[in-house]
């Protein structure tokens, strides 16, 4: 695109740019108008200071003529009061009288106007009768013209004549005759006009002049400025060959009128800056802001960025377009947002779709390359099963299963059931159970299967795993078998020696030397904690195995309590602890395993003394905890790090694993407590402040208490459990 | 601006180049400027005889010079219908002095260039007449007077006088009217004269008059030519006791006059006895009602109401009435007394210039003063003139006459005395 001053050339196109049309359409008619508006100021203006100028000069050269008219007037009247005189015309007539009087008469005559004016009386043929000047040989001959109601007029060169007739008998015969020199003619037509110039022109001959140095044209002028002044005229009433001319100079009359102009001039020049400047602006302001949207644009539809808004530009009409626009990128910008949210719900749907596919794919391989045989069931369907199952229940494929089986034809009836529980539980519930599944040739396999409960495609189901355990089961026997027989073989000779250093430290086989004394307490112990420690491996092995036994029945938590403090109060004092029992419940019955439930607080009362300080106190506090018993053992030790509460409960594991190993133990204590806690449908739990102290806590729930026969009906009471 | 009403329009150019030229060119030295005369010169001898008419023509006394005029060409038609002068007929050459003397000069140089211009006769104007005389003896005009009456004109100091007249003479006209009023019973003339030599020439004859008659004027009133206002002249008069006002007075003047007389009161009018210049101009229809208030009366001569010759008055009147005619009565003669006397003088001068054989101006002149015997319309002139006598008429020519209801000029005689 190539841009001018004048226009853009795009695609070949060129199309004109918005200033210097407008320009083009507004200045000439600006011009014009300002022009227009200028020149008729001009001319009214000028019109009537010219019309006022002119009346001026009018009026002044009126004045003159009539001023002139009057003295020309006045001097007649007064030769012709000369030539009415009865005496002149006697004198006509009669030599005597004119030669008595005449003479006299005129030298004494005074006329009005200059003086020193020659006057001579003529004859009918213009001859000298008699004259008031002395030399008569010096006279002229006058002519003497004129109607017999007129005079003669004459200015020349050499000055003025003027005659009127002598009349007799209503016919001219003889004259009275005036002359003037070129002073008396200067006086005689000198009035003082109110004007730079006034003159007294016969004809072409300017005749008095108050300037003499300026030319006057004498021509006839309409008033129109002739050279640098405006002349008018007026006729000298009567005497009309005479023209009183008054003159003022153009400049001197119209100064005013060329000041006016002058601003006129520049109030339009300003104008015209003005209104261009307003034009330019204008453009200007139109357009920057239509170039800054066109780059806005531009920015937008190069950058693609549909977020972008045009800014304000200050304009309520340009803001109104910008505004639309905005709208419409916001629409668009919505529609795109839609479209790559679409585009990217599509690609993410595509992307989840693919990573679905290929976590299903992995989850097939997973699900289908497992051994174990995975099934979804929801009652007695099965909603899925893989390639592990149907090989597992000797099915060519999951299809022929899903098909072909029901729960109830894979598996026993307590199955079923569990499965049937599961079915209503909360979702993620999960349970497990190992199954010996009877092959055809009469060996079984064991299975083990864990349950979820799940909601499959809409509906509640059960997501079961069954793994061949097997190989675990054997190991599990074997171990099972290797620790019983290791623990019976272990304990059978640590129980014998236990028992001997007993007694040889009992002093009951006699006294013990003092170096042997120590080494046979030392050994002792030692044989006491391979002891205890055999025993709770036995025990935790026994647990897990689900051989220990749990009897529960209602018993008296206070009495629990009681005898659990009693069983450890030695335990205590030999780490110099008190135990304290705080019953705050009474008539408190739970159901439990009196025995393990001993163990349990003998463990948990053990522990507490074994990391209090020495003279510490540890209670044993039975409360009511929302219609359960809680059973809680307070030491003021120190503490468990927050780090380690989730693990000791865990086997063999201590909250100080530190070598300094200062508080023996096995390890195994919370775990079995936990265990039997599970048992119990209970679970041990501990809050703890480095520092300050612990607290190990559980729950039992509170039964009624037995009935005087001992039997129970209380459905709260935990079924027992067992394999 | 200019309105075009102020313009010099082509009428007024005219009228003032007209002006222009009636006044002739630009003025030069001394001389007056002489216009060529158009006259009809006659080369060969048998060309007329030339008579120069020398009188106010047009004017206030306009009507006198052409009564004269008549009175000429009544006598030079008779002449000429008889076989002419010398077998030359006579022809008129009239000039208008306008009764200016620096015409009437003028117009005596013009007429005297005319070669056979054998006399001129001249008009009512004695101040004219009196301006003439240099030019009439210098050119040696032969100058006949029919009317003009101041003495000095024929009484006018030059030897070979050249002046005849047949007219009043003032010194005869003085003590006629002086008497004339002494005859009514006036005791205390006023006088009431025009400042010209004619007024100048009655004023000695009546002074002259009343001396011999033993009264004295009441004053003696002089007037301009043209002054319009004469009541302060009558008035002086009137108060000085004046019973009577002599008036000599052209028309226009004595029509002045006559007004301011009857302008007056009735009983402050006083009668006027006029000389006869009044009766120059058509006096009675300028000023009639005036007239009628004023008791006036006026010298005259000749009267065709009261002719001494009938038959020659009666044979006068036809042909005046056949060339200027009609006529209804005597009184359509104007100014009567110019033309009688008019037509005597050409006849006289045919006479002369008979009796001299040649038209040799100043033999003409001397045979004038040798006439014989002639009877004339006026009178019977014999002789007519003398060397030493030069005015043909006297005192008894005289009447005094008065305007009849229609302004006819009627001898007191015949109008019965007031």
């Amino acid at each position: 695109m190539t841009i001018s001053p004048f226009s853009m050339k795009k695609d070949g196109k060129r199309s004109p740019r918005l200033l210097p049309q407008v320009l083009l359409r507004v200045l000439p008619v600006a011009v014009l108008v300002l022009c227009a508006a200028w020149y008729m100021t001009h001319r009214s203006v000028y019109s009537s200071v010219q019309t006022e100028l002119v009346e001026k000069l009018d009026r002044e050269a009126e004045f003159g003529a009539a001023t002139i008219a009057a003295r020309l007037n006045t001097l007649l009247a007064s030769m012709r009061a000369v030539a009415d005189n009865d005496l002149v015309i006697n004198s006509l007539v009669d030599s005597v009288s004119r030669d008595a009087y005449i003479p006299t008469f005129m030298q004494s005559l005074t006329l009005p106007g200059p003086t020193g004016a020659k006057v001579t009386f003529t004859d009918y043929r213009g001859r000298l009768i008699a004259s008031n000047f002395e030399d008569i040989s010096q006279s002229d001959y006058f002519l003497s013209a004129g109607a017999v109601d007129g005079f003669y007029m004459r200015l020349d060169d050499t000055g003025a004549t003027f005659a009127v007739p002598v009349l007799y008998g209503g016919r001219q015969e003889g004259a009275i005759v005036v002359r003037y020199n070129q002073l008396h003619v200067q006086q005689l037509l000198t009035v003082s006009a109110g004007t730079d110039v006034s003159a007294v022109l016969q004809g072409e001959r300017v005749l008095q002049s108050s300037n003499w140095t300026i030319a006057l044209p004498t021509e006839h002028s309409d008033g129109s400025g002739v050279e640098d002044r405006v002349l008018r005229d007026a006729y000298v009433p009567g005497y009309t060959s005479l023209r009183f001319i008054v003159a003022e100079p153009i400049a001197k009359a119209f100064a005013t009128v060329d000041r006016i102009e002058r601003m006129m001039l520049i109030a339009i020049a300003v104008a015209l800056l003005a209104l261009v400047l307003g034009i330019v602006l204008t453009a200007y302001l139109t357009t920057k802001p239509l170039f800054a949207f066109s780059e806005d644009i531009k920015a937008i539809g190069a950058a693609g960025d549909l977020g972008h808004r045009i800014g304000s530009s200050g304009f309520a009409e340009f803001d109104r377009l910008s505004g639309t626009f905005n709208a419409m990128l916001e629409r668009m910008q919505t529609v795109l947002v839609s479209h790559d949210r679409l585009d990217q719900e599509n690609q993410a749907r595509k992307k989840a779709e693919r990573e679905l596919r290929r976590s299903e794919r992995r989850y097939r391989d997973v699900i289908e390359g497992s051994t174990r045989g995975i099934f979804i069931c929801s009652g007695d369907a099965i909603l899925f099963a893989n390639q592990g199952l149907a090989a597992m229940f000797g099915f060519g494929s999951p299809e022929d299963l899903q098909d072909g089986a029901r729960v109830h034809d894979l598996f026993e009836p307590d199955v079923c059931d569990t499965l049937q529980e599961l079915l209503g539980s909360e979702q993620d519930t999960t349970s497990s159970r190992e199954i010996h599944v009877a092959s055809d040739d009469g060996s079984g396999t064991w299975y083990e299967i864990t349950f979820r409960a799940i909601a499959w495609q809409g509906r509640e189901a059960v997501q079961c795993s069954v793994t061949d355990i097997s190989a675990r089961k054997e190991v599990e026997q074997l171990k099972n078998e290797f620790v019983s027989i290791v623990s019976h073989e272990l304990r059978t000779p640590l129980t014998s020696v236990t028992g001997s250093l007993g007694l040889i430290q009992s002093g009951a086989l006699g006294d013990l030397p003092d170096k042997v004394e120590p080494l046979i307490k030392i050994a002792h112990s030692n044989t006491q904690r391979l002891v205890a420690l055999v025993n709770d491996i036995l025990d935790v092995e026994k647990i897990e195995a689900g051989h220990m036994d749990f009897h529960l029945e209602p018993v008296d938590a206070t009495e629990i309590g009681t005898r659990a403090l009693a069983e450890n109060v030695f335990y205590g004092a030999k780490f110099g602890v008190t135990f304290e029992l705080q019953p705050e419940v009474t008539e408190a019955y739970i159901s439990a395993d009196a025995d393990r439930l001993l163990q349990v607080l003998a463990n948990l009362l053990s522990n507490a003394a074994k990391f209090s300080p020495e003279g510490g106190r540890v209670v044993l506090k039975l409360t009511e905890h929302d219609g359960a018993v809680r059973f809680s053992v307070i030491d003021e030790g120190s503490g468990i790090p927050a780090a380690k509460l989730d693990t000791i409960f865990e086997k063999f594991k201590q909250a100080d694993s530190s070598d300094s190993r200062a508080k023996a133990g096995t390890g195994l204590g919370l775990a079995i407590c936990q265990s039997i806690a599970e048992h119990h449908g209970s679970k041990v739990q501990v809050s703890s402040e480095e520092g300050k102290g612990s607290v190990f806590y559980f729950d039992l729930e509170q039964v009624a208490a037995p009935a005087r026969d001992g039997a129970t009906s209380d459905p709260r009471a935990a079924p027992a459990v067992a394999v | 601006m200019v309105s075009p009403s102020r313009r010099l329009t082509p009428i007024r150019a005219f009228a003032f180049l007209l002006a222009l030229a009636a006044f002739g060119g630009p003025a030069n030295a001394s001389e007056p400027a002489r216009v060529a005369a158009a006259d009809p010169v006659a080369e060969t001898t048998d060309g007329p005889i030339f008579v120069g008419l020398n009188a106010a023509l047009t004017g206030g006394a306009g009507q006198s010079g052409e009564a004269i005029r008549r009175g000429l060409l009544i006598a030079i038609g008779e002449i000429n219908s008889s076989g002419g002068v010398l077998g030359r007929r006579l022809e008129l050459v009239p000039r208008d002095t306008r009764a200016i003397p620096d015409r009437g000069i003028d117009n005596i140089y013009e007429l005297a260039e005319i070669r056979d211009l054998v006399a001129v006769f001249g008009g009512i104007s004695t101040p004219v007449a009196l301006a003439s005389l240099p030019a009439i003896h210098e050119t040696k005009t032969l100058y006949l007077g029919p009317w003009a009456a101041g003495t000095p004109v024929v009484d006018n100091g030059y030897e070979t006088n050249f002046v005849f007249r047949v007219s009043v003479r003032d010194q005869h006209a003085g003590p006629f009217l002086i008497k004339a009023a002494l005859d009514r019973g006036f005791k205390r003339p006023g006088l009431l004269l025009w400042r010209t030599g004619w007024g100048r020439s009655n004023e000695a004859a009546m002074m002259a008059a009343m001396k011999d008659a033993g009264i004295e004027p009441a004053g003696v009133e002089w007037f301009n030519t043209s002054e319009r206002d004469l009541s302060d002249q009558i008035e002086r008069l009137h108060l000085n006791g004046a019973d009577v006002i002599m008036l000599v007075a052209s028309p226009s003047d004595g029509l002045n006059a006559v007004e301011a007389m009857a302008a007056r009161p009735k009983d402050h009018r006083r009668p006027i006895i006029s000389h006869w210049g009044i009766t120059g101009g058509d006096f009675f229809a300028m000023g009639r009602e005036a007239i009628e208030d004023v008791d006036l009366t006026f010298l005259q001569t000749y009267s065709f109401f009261e002719p001494p010759f009938p038959e020659k008055s009666e044979k006068f009147y036809e042909q005046y009435c056949a060339q200027f005619g009609p006529c209804d009565s005597r009184a359509d003669i104007a100014s009567p007394v110019g033309t009688a006397h008019a037509y005597d003088l050409v006849h006289l001068l045919k006479a002369a210039i008979e009796r001299a054989g040649a038209i040799d101006r100043a033999a003409v002149r001397d045979a004038m003063e040798k006439l014989q015997r002639h009877e004339g319309l006026v009178r019977i002139y014999n002789p007519p003139f003398t060397p030493v006598r030069h005015d043909a008429l006297d005192a008894s020519d005289f009447r005094l006459c008065r305007f009849g209801e229609n302004g006819e000029i009627m001898p007191l005689s015949l109008a019965g005395a007031e």
